[in-house]
Formats: structure tokens, C-alpha cells, sequence
């Protein structure tokens, strides 16, 4: 029997194994990269089966992330609580139970339709395709993508073609603030009671002309508010609900009703329908 | 003779790009790399990355398996140098080529994905967290396997080295060709009403399959296939 074959694969696949460990081995000290020691620590604490459900490409640029105290422990999903609190600790985080979060729609359209759209269903096509169907371009189309993509089936549209939230059934999970191309849909603290409810960053004459409900950035409630929670940016009121104690004195000097105070519309779906 | 199997002429040039990227696609025509092409083109940003990841790994693959092959595999009666031959050890016959061809290849590859992901998490880290997962999956890519089998079979002509790296290259351009183009479709076939049950994968296959119907017209291009 002729060996040459189980000898020349021996040498040919052993020579190649270790020329080729000994380029990475070169490679790898050549091009070490130097990690945080925490990061790695981190990263063996996580369930390690780099789903993304963290929202990062891979657990270890979550590990990173959480090393560098940007962002919360809690994020891995498949790590569950026992995973959320051995980051807690590493990182030095403590694990608060989360308040209420809900998605919340900023805009109570008065707008003329721009064109008469039939197209696809969907507000990501058209938007895509035309760019909006209301004389206002910030405008939220009506046609339902964020009640469609709920898994909780949270959201339902209004007579006025509005998407409204059903804050009992809202887990807050953000689906419909990705989903909607105009962002318009934010995820808040349920305790936030009063919200700006218009994305126009249009200068106030031309926003007033196109939607009834527009922010015309007349500054009327930056002077209202007694928590000083309000900014005018880009011709639109923000809120800043780190201060914002929802006290309402700015609903009740907007002249054109931008700004929606939840308590008196705030509702289930049995309080609507 | 020796001199030779280095360059590449410009008509045979032509014919390799035209026959990679379009007439011989790897996935619409070859139905390689099917997977990464399922799995990675829901958004056009991470198919556009994948593609030239694999463009690259393509590249190194074709030069490293081909001289791998021509100067360790290959009887020296055929490639004129046997490394094996050289050093006297044994006098390898053309049974080794079958033996040990795909398992080199792998070990190569294996080599270069690794290699390349040293390279780009210290050289740039940004490209290497973007293609995250990604980079280590090309390892088990078949199309890049494929790229590297096909460059060797000498038939029906033998590539020179530099034939080879380019078809390696150009694979790997129409590899990411497709890969753009079916993340296209797919990002807006996402907004379409598409019957639960065809959601996903079945309707992104039927869309591959009408996809290599039409590249099938471009086999009247070239009249030259590899």
C-alpha cells in the first residue's frame, strides 16, 4: 500500500495548521487590541448568544457599551434578571423597577389633505413615495402603521384618522416609534401628563396656515410654565419632562391648542368608543 | 511558461467580469451563498457591508488557494514546481489534489476570516462592529468555498494567478450586486400587504427565483461561461 498520500496530507495539512497559527499568533499580538478588563467580565455575565435583542451587533459591543456607563444594565433580554444584575453589579448600577412608559402621538392635526393618496396603506410607502398627505409635511398620515405593528393592539385610530393609545394595554416597548417615518410617536412616563402634540418645524406663519393645532413658536408657554421645563426649538415647543411637573398652565395659554393636557383625553378604549 | 501564468489579458479580463458578476452569478446562477443572501438583506446599509466583506475574504481566498494548489497540491509534472517534489519527502500523485483539495481551501479561509477580523477591529473599528456577526460567518460561506473549488479545476482552461484573484474579486462584486439589489426589494416589499403566510423567506425566494430569471438573459452576453 503506497503511504506517500497519508504522509504528504499529514505534512501538507500540519505545515499549513501551523504557518497559519503562527500569521494569527503574529496578527493577534500585533494587532491586539487593549480591553477594558470590566467589558470582559461584563460580557462573560451575559447569555453570550449574541441575539441582538439589545439592540447592539453582538454582546460585545453591548459588554462595551455597559462598561462605558452609557447605557443600563438590563438590556439583555435572553440573560433575563439574574444577567440584569450581575452587569448591575460589575458596572455599579442599581436596578430600579421601571416606572409606566407609554407611547404617546405628538400631533392633533387640523390639516387639509395635500393629495388625494391612494397608494399602498401604509405610512412608511407613502412617505416613501410622496412624502405626506397633509398640507403639513410633519403631519401624521392617519394611515395606521403604528396600530399595525402594535403587538398589543394598544393603538387604534380615531374618527380624525389620529392613532390613540390605549395606556392600560401600552407596554411601552417602542414597536410604533420605529415604525412611524414621520416620528411623531415618542414612548414617555405615563406620570407625563401634558405633551406637545405637534412636530411642525415650520416657521409659525407657515405652520398656522397649514394646521389649525400647529406650535406657531409664539413662546406663550415658555413664559407660563412655572418649572421653566419649555424650550422653543426649530419653531417648536419641547418639553423637558426631567422638569415638567404637568401642572397644565401651558395648555391653558397656548392659542392654538399645540400643547394636549392627558388628563381630560387621556383614555382606554371603553372610555372612547 | 512561468511568466505566463502571472498576468491576465484584457479580453480574457472582460470576459471574467461580465461572466462572475452577471452571466455566472454566484447566487442567481449558482445558487451559492443562499444563506447570508436570506439572512443579510433586509436592510440595504448590513447587505451592502456583508458584500464587500465577502468580496474581500473572496479575493485573499482565490490568490492563497490557487498557489496553495499550484504548488503544493498539483503533481510537479503539471505546474512545473511541487513543493512536496522539491523537498523530496514524498512524489505526490494527482489523487493528492482530491484528497486534500477542499479541506486546505477551508483551512485557508478559515485563516483569512480570522486574519482580516484582527485586522479591522485594531485598523477600523467601526467597519468591524458594523459587520459584527457577520465577518465570522463568511468562514462557512459556500459561495467562497465555491469561488476557490471552481478557480482550480483547470476546466475548461487553467487560470493563471492573477485570472484568479480577479474572478475571486469579481465573484465577490456580483455577489454584493445581488445582495443590494435584493435589499431593495425586500425593504420595500416590507410595506407591502403580503399574505401572512408568504412573509419573509418564502416570498424573498420568489423573488431570487424571478431575479435569476432575468439574469438568466444575460447568458446571451458573453457566450462564454466559466
Amino acid at each position: 500500500m503506497d503511504y506517500g498520500i497519508v504522509i504528504a496530507s499529514v505534512l501538507a495539512l500540519g505545515v499549513l495548521g501551523a504557518a497559519f497559527a503562527l500569521v494569527l499568533a503574529i496578527a493577534n499580538a500585533r494587532f491586539a487590541v487593549k480591553r477594558d478588563p470590566l467589558e470582559e467580565k461584563v460580557l462573560a455575565a451575559l447569555a453570550g448568544t449574541n441575539c441582538g435583542a439589545c439592540g447592539y451587533g453582538g454582546c460585545a459591543a453591548y459588554a462595551q457599551a455597559v462598561a462605558a456607563g452609557k447605557v443600563p444594565a438590563t438590556a439583555c433580554i435572553p440573560g433575563g434578571g439574574p444577567a440584569a444584575k450581575a452587569v448591575a453589579n460589575l458596572v455599579g448600577q442599581t436596578i430600579e423597577p421601571r416606572e409606566q412608559q407609554v407611547a404617546v402621538v405628538h400631533c392633533n392635526r387640523e390639516s387639509a389633505p395635500s393629495i388625494d393618496y391612494s397608494g399602498i396603506g401604509d405610512c412608511r410607502a407613502a412617505t416613501a413615495i410622496v412624502g405626506g398627505v397633509y398640507e403639513c409635511r410633519f403631519a401624521c398620515l392617519g394611515l395606521g402603521t403604528c396600530a399595525r405593528v402594535c403587538p398589543s393592539g394598544a393603538i387604534w385610530m380615531s374618527d380624525k384618522g389620529l392613532p390613540v393609545v390605549d395606556e392600560e394595554r401600552c407596554t411601552g416597548c417602542g414597536i410604533c416609534v420605529k415604525a412611524c417615518p414621520k416620528g411623531i410617536v415618542t414612548v414617555e412616563r405615563r406620570a407625563d401628563e401634558v405633551h406637545v402634540l405637534c412636530r411642525s418645524k415650520d416657521k409659525g406663519a407657515v405652520a398656522r396656515e397649514k394646521c389649525e393645532h400647529a406650535c406657531i413658536a409664539c413662546g406663550l408657554c415658555v413664559k407660563a410654565c412655572n418649572a421653566k421645563a419649555i424650550e422653543i426649538q426649530d419653531f417648536l415647543a419641547e418639553i423637558d419632562y426631567n422638569k415638567c411637573v404637568s401642572c397644565g398652565e401651558c395648555v391653558a395659554v397656548c392659542p392654538t391648542g399645540a400643547i394636549g393636557d392627558y388628563r381630560k383625553t387621556r383614555r382606554r378604549k371603553v372610555d372612547v368608543a | 511558461m512561468v511568466a505566463m501564468a502571472y498576468t491576465v489579458d484584457i479580453s480574457s479580463f472582460f470576459t471574467i467580469v461580465i461572466s462572475m458578476v452577471f452571466v455566472s452569478n454566484f447566487v442567481l446562477a449558482r445558487f451559492l451563498g443562499l444563506c447570508p443572501f436570506i439572512g443579510v438583506t433586509n436592510r440595504a446599509s448590513s447587505a451592502f457591508g456583508m458584500g464587500a466583506a465577502v468580496t474581500f475574504v473572496m479575493t485573499l481566498a482565490s490568490s492563497v488557494s490557487w498557489l496553495i494548489y499550484r504548488y503544493m497540491l498539483l503533481p510537479a509534472a503539471d505546474s512545473g514546481f511541487n513543493v512536496f517534489a522539491a523537498l523530496a519527502i514524498i512524489k505526490p500523485d494527482a489523487s493528492l489534489v482530491l484528497v486534500l483539495k477542499t479541506v486546505t481551501y477551508i483551512l485557508v479561509i478559515a485563516t483569512l476570516v480570522q486574519l482580516v477580523e484582527l485586522v479591522m477591529r485594531r485598523t477600523t473599528p467601526k467597519l468591524y462592529l458594523a459587520l459584527g456577526i457577520y465577518l465570522p460567518l463568511i468562514t462557512t460561506n459556500c459561495a467562497v468555498l465555491g469561488v476557490a473549488l471552481l478557480n482550480t479545476t483547470d476546466t475548461p482552461e487553467v487560470l493563471t494567478f492573477a485570472a484568479a484573484t480577479l474572478q475571486g474579486f469579481f465573484a465577490g462584486v456580483g455577489f454584493a450586486l445581488v445582495m443590494v439589489l435584493m435589499s431593495a426589494i425586500r425593504e420595500r416589499l416590507d410595506l407591502l400587504g403580503v399574505p401572512e403566510a408568504m412573509k419573509g423567506a418564502p416570498i424573498a425566494f420568489i423573488c431570487t427565483a424571478l431575479m435569476a430569471l432575468a439574469f438568466m438573459g444575460f447568458g446571451g452576453l458573453a457566450g462564454a461561461t466559466r
